[in-house]
């Protein structure tokens, strides 16, 4: 029951949102957490101690990238990832599949495994559940993922999700017993199931059986509707045993990230903080603050003047307005790293209202500050009704409790003149 | 004395220089500036649009060991997006606007990687100047505008720039106007040192809005220079009600005459002693004349000054440090302060130098030798990590040198070769800066081979570390007269040619195991023939790096 390598303990619980404390061998993150993707061994521009200083607990690896460059025999011929890139804290890789299906054209899924087509010389190429799992045992991170058979969730065929549902079972057990180093790294597996609440709880009653140290739910943040996205998070954090931690694949908008962390979620992952970072666009309060607009020329306020990370202690939107994304990559670097500053101190925030009893407090603040006209999207209540969180106050009478239409991305607003986006912006 | 040299210098300016040693014409110096010291010879930290390319401030900016003592920006670069208005807008210089506190900034007229004259023709009153935001003909009053608004430590007044291979007759029409561009600009100096000449002159603008600014202008200057008087006034009381954005500032007069010496010398007699100037800039030098042509030219120039002016006047040569070489022979004439495109272009993409820091090579002259290990050593000494540092590679066996066929010498390192897979050893053994501390040759290979940005950060932190170590090494060979002796030892580093790599090195290092492909690899380099073609192909550039060599996937 108890894996060797994580102890999960929840230190609070509020309604569903629960903080937590995650022992893994390099690290005791605190959850809920999001996780900076590092896809080639490092964070985009950011150095192993900015991370650190910015209070990131576990970062990520992409197993088909670090495959592909530099190997995971050569990873592990230098000590594993960690020692690599010298990360003295949490890491958690990917299956590969997913980066495989969603990157190269000719992916098929078999029950072998994903066959795809070598990007080198175009010959047929095959990753199976032990293959995966045998590159991560090289890349030797804290946790790593079972190899599982994604479909969008955007695919209109039952079927294929009912065969998608029953094979990703079928890995894990070929993922389990391929797993060398139990000790040291914790296997989750990836609960999937598409949209279909049967699929879901079928996929979930089948994975818990086998006892894994932790829980992922997969197949999200493709493209679904938020109305389907949320219900799909909600069934599956409360079908998930309370004592492990799940983790929401794909997530990185910072409202979906409070949104799953009131219906259960522990942890989360995404490129979007650092790659938007990159196209000039800072995570704030109030949604996102587009830098390139030449409403910034003159403003000397720093990026979000509630964050008191290094660059907001010392840039203005000014200087920003006139370097990012012009080809000066300090720039970029400075905007990822206000950016991941703040999904840090996003989760930080909602770990100490959890602690301290105030989440929903705590969570009407963030979405008053968020959407000051009242126009929280339908989806959002929707799932605050189902975390128990009452928006009183928060949600303009004009906009009806239910029944909007799913997703309805904020039109943009302005904040003192300053062009600030709302951020319940879609995918993409 | 420092103090008797200041009052003798200028009353109003609050930097001021003296030299501290010589040997031969290169001599060693201290500028003073409010925002602190710089020890001549420097190399002054490049920046683009005032950042950094690769290192965030204050952050990484201050890993750097031995520390930045200063930084270079290209005044045309705020020409526009930003321009003056919003900088005096934002009143903190371009020290506040661009979060570079406590550095000297130099204020030059180009960016030394890139030459943003020649594309169309100058005139008399306006030089043509092509920048991010397009072409700008720029006004000694459009250009001082600039230059108060950034409120730089120092500055180089403006200049007809033209190449080092411009026709006589262009090159006597450039010295003209960079000689009357001169006054103007010391007039514009002296008016912005003081606060009222500089609402004269902002009434004056406001009465004939220059181009460009537009109709808006008139209305702008009345908030701006309100806004002056928020930033300047709160602070210090009177005093400050008194002094105008340049009030601090050096003026570096630009020295023209293109690539040739005898206009080079008139140039200079013709402007060395005006009131006002307090240093000099060579201008136009680092455009394409053949490298050992520069030393005469510099000497043109600086030899037409009379000794007494260079005594208390710091010389900035903007364009010049391409390579530590080029450096050298700059310093050797006399140069006090350079901008660096060497981080920017040379070795910041993919080689980390090691060999400049001149510390264990046999071939050093016993003294020199001595003295700079022990120089190495105090740089490395209180920058001891304090986190656990990565285990060193084992050291190469003696004698046997640079691995030249991976484009190598005494000097630098290319670590886009694969010999640097799996070296766990920092960039260079014994380097105290942020990279060498925390991350491996290995690493920084995998970087550069995923063409990941922190690969630029972490070269850029070492070789901007190390650019900073060479120069307290010249420092120092400089004060103990022993200059000439060190430059021929660093020549003799650079002479190991870059031999290009028999193929079948290149084939054994791909296909050896991981444990010994290194010392394989060395070992076969250091003995094998040349092969000029295969050069580049040793080395694993960014088309060979798209190929997956090692993955585990299973063929089928
Ligand atoms: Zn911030
Ligand atoms: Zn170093």
């Amino acid at each position: 029951s108890d894996s060797p390598a994580l102890k999960f303990k929840v230190v609070a619980v509020q309604g569903r949102a629960r903080s937590s404390r995650m022992t893994l061998p390099h690290f005791t993150a605190h959850t809920p957490m999001f996780m900076p993707v590092g896809t080639q061994g490092s964070v985009k521009g950011m150095t192993t101690q900015q991370l650190q200083e910015l209070d990131c607990h576990v970062i990520l690896g992409n197993t088909y990238h670090l495959e592909n460059r530099p190997g995971s025999e050569l990873v592990d011929a230098m000590g594993g990832l960690h020692e690599l890139i010298n990360w003295p804290r949490g890491m958690l890789t990917d299956s590969g599949g997913f980066q495989m299906v969603s990157l190269l054209h000719l992916a098929e899924i078999t029950e072998q495994g994903v066959t795809f087509q070598s990007p080198v010389d175009g010959s047929a190429m095959l990753l199976t559940p032990e293959q995966s799992i045998a590159i991560q045992n090289r890349l030797g991170a804290d946790i790593i993922m079972a190899l599982d058979d994604v479909v969008p969730t955007t695919a209109n065929d039952p079927a294929r999700f009912e065969e998608a549902t029953h094979r990703t079972t079928r890995w894990i057990d070929r993922c389990i017993a391929a797993h060398s180093r139990p000790g040291e790294q914790n296997l989750f597996a990836i609960v999937q199931g598409g949209l279909d609440t049967r699929l879901r709880e079928i996929s979930m009653q089948q994975l818990v059986a086998r006892d894994l140290p932790g829980y992922a739910i997969g197949g999200l943040a493709g493209g679904e509707s938020k109305d389907d996205f949320w219900r799909v998070v909600s069934q599956c954090t409360a079908g998930l045993p309370p004592g492990k931690p799940r983790y929401v694949m794909g997530i990185g908008y910072p409202l979906d990230i409070v949104v799953c962390s009131a219906l259960g979620a522990d942890m989360f992952d995404s490129v979007y903080p650092t790659r938007t970072a990159r196209f000039g666009v800072a995570l704030v309060p109030e949604g996102v603050l587009k830098l390139k607009n030449a409403a910034h020329a003159r403003d000397f306020r720093p990026l979000d003047p509630s964050c008191d990370c290094m660059v907001c202690r010392t840039y203005s939107r000014a200087y920003l307005h006139n370097v990012v994304t012009r080809g000066i990559a300090s720039a970029a670097v400075l905007v990822t790293y206000h950016n991941v500053a703040y999904t840090q101190a996003l989760t930080r925030n909602m770990r100490r209202a959890i602690e301290e009893q105030r989440f929903p407090d705590w969570v009407r603040g963030y979405l008053g500050t968020m959407f000051p006209k009242g126009d929280v999207p339908g989806w959002v209540r929707d799932a605050m009704d189902a975390a128990g969180i009452s928006l009183e106050g928060v949600v303009a009478p004009t906009h009806a409790p239910t029944s909007t239409p799913a997703a309805t991305d904020k039109s943009a607003a302005t904040e003192g003149g300053a062009a600030v986006v709302g951020g319940g912006a879609a995918p993409g | 004395m420092i103090a008797a040299l200041a009052a003798q210098s200028m009353a109003t300016t609050a930097t001021h220089f003296s030299v501290r040693a010589r040997d031969g014409k290169a001599r060693c110096g201290i500028l003073t500036t409010k925002n602190g010291s710089i020890e001549t010879p420097a190399v002054l930290l490049y920046t683009r649009r005032g950042g950094p390319l690769s290192l965030t401030s204050p952050d990484m900016l201050a890993a750097v060991t031995p520390p930045v003592q200063g930084v270079q920006l290209d005044a045309m670069q705020f020409l526009e997006n930003p321009d003056a208005s919003i900088i005096r807008e934002h009143g903190g210089g371009a020290h506040g606007f661009l979060c570079l506190e406590g550095f000297p900034i130099v204020a030059s007229n180009r960016d030394p990687t890139m030459y943003e004259y020649g594309t169309r023709p100058s005139t008399d009153k306006e030089v043509h100047v092509s920048i991010h935001s397009g072409g700008h003909m720029v006004s000694p009053e459009r250009y001082m505008e600039t230059i108060a608004a950034l409120k730089p430590d120092l500055f180089v007044s403006l200049c007809d720039e033209v190449t080092a291979d411009t026709k006589p007759k262009r090159v006597a029409t450039a010295t003209k106007r960079t000689t009357a561009w001169l006054d103007a600009c010391l007039q514009l100096h002296a008016a912005y040192q003081q606060r009222q000449q500089q609402q004269q002159q902002e009434q004056q603008r406001q009465a004939d809005p220059p181009a460009g600014q537009g109709a808006n202008g008139a209305a702008e200057a009345q908030p701006s220079s309100s806004g002056n008087d928020g930033v300047s006034g709160s602070g210090s009381g009177a005093a400050a009600a008194e002094t105008g954005p340049l009030s601090d500032s050096l003026l570096l007069a630009a020295l023209s005459g293109g690539g040739q010496a005898a206009e080079r010398a008139r140039a200079a007699a013709a402007v060395a002693e005006k009131e006002g100037v307090g240093g000099y800039a060579l201008c136009g030098l680092g455009t394409g004349e053949p490298p050992e042509r520069r030393p005469a030219l510099i000497g043109a120039s600086l030899g037409a000054l009379p000794a007494a002016c260079l005594e208390r006047r710091p010389v900035f040569a903007p364009g010049l440090a391409v390579s530590p070489e080029e450096l050298l022979a700059a310093v050797a004439e006399g140069v006090d302060l350079l901008d660096c495109a060497l981080v920017a272009q040379d070795w910041r993409p993919e080689a980390a130098v090691t060999g400049a820091q001149p510390a264990a090579v046999d071939a050093s002259p016993a003294t020199s030798q001595a003295q700079a290990q022990g120089g190495a050593a105090a740089g490395a000494t209180g920058e001891s990590a304090p986190d656990a540092a990565p285990a060193l590679a084992p050291a190469p066996a003696p004698g046997l040198g640079p691995d030249v066929s991976i484009g190598a010498d005494d000097t630098k390192i290319n670590l886009w070769s694969t010999s640097y897979r799996l070296d766990k050893g920092p960039l260079l053994p014994g380097c105290g800066c942020f990279t060498c501390r925390r991350h491996s040759r290995a690493y920084v290979h995998h970087l550069l081979n995923t063409h990941e940005m922190l690969a630029d950060v972490l070269l850029e932190a070492h070789n901007t570390s190390h650019v900073m170590a060479f120069c307290q090494a010249i420092r120092e060979a400089i004060s103990e007269g022993r200059f000439e002796l060190y430059q021929q030892w660093f020549s003799s580093l650079r002479a190991a040619p870059l031999v290009p790599a028999p193929r079948h090195v290149t084939s054994k290092r791909r296909a050896s195991g991981p444990p010994e492909a290194k010392e394989a690899a060395v070992a076969a380099g250091a003995s094998g023939e040349a092969g000029a073609e295969e050069a580049a192909g040793a080395a694993e550039g960014p088309e060979a790096a798209g190929e997956p060599r090692r993955s585990k996937w299973v063929r089928v």
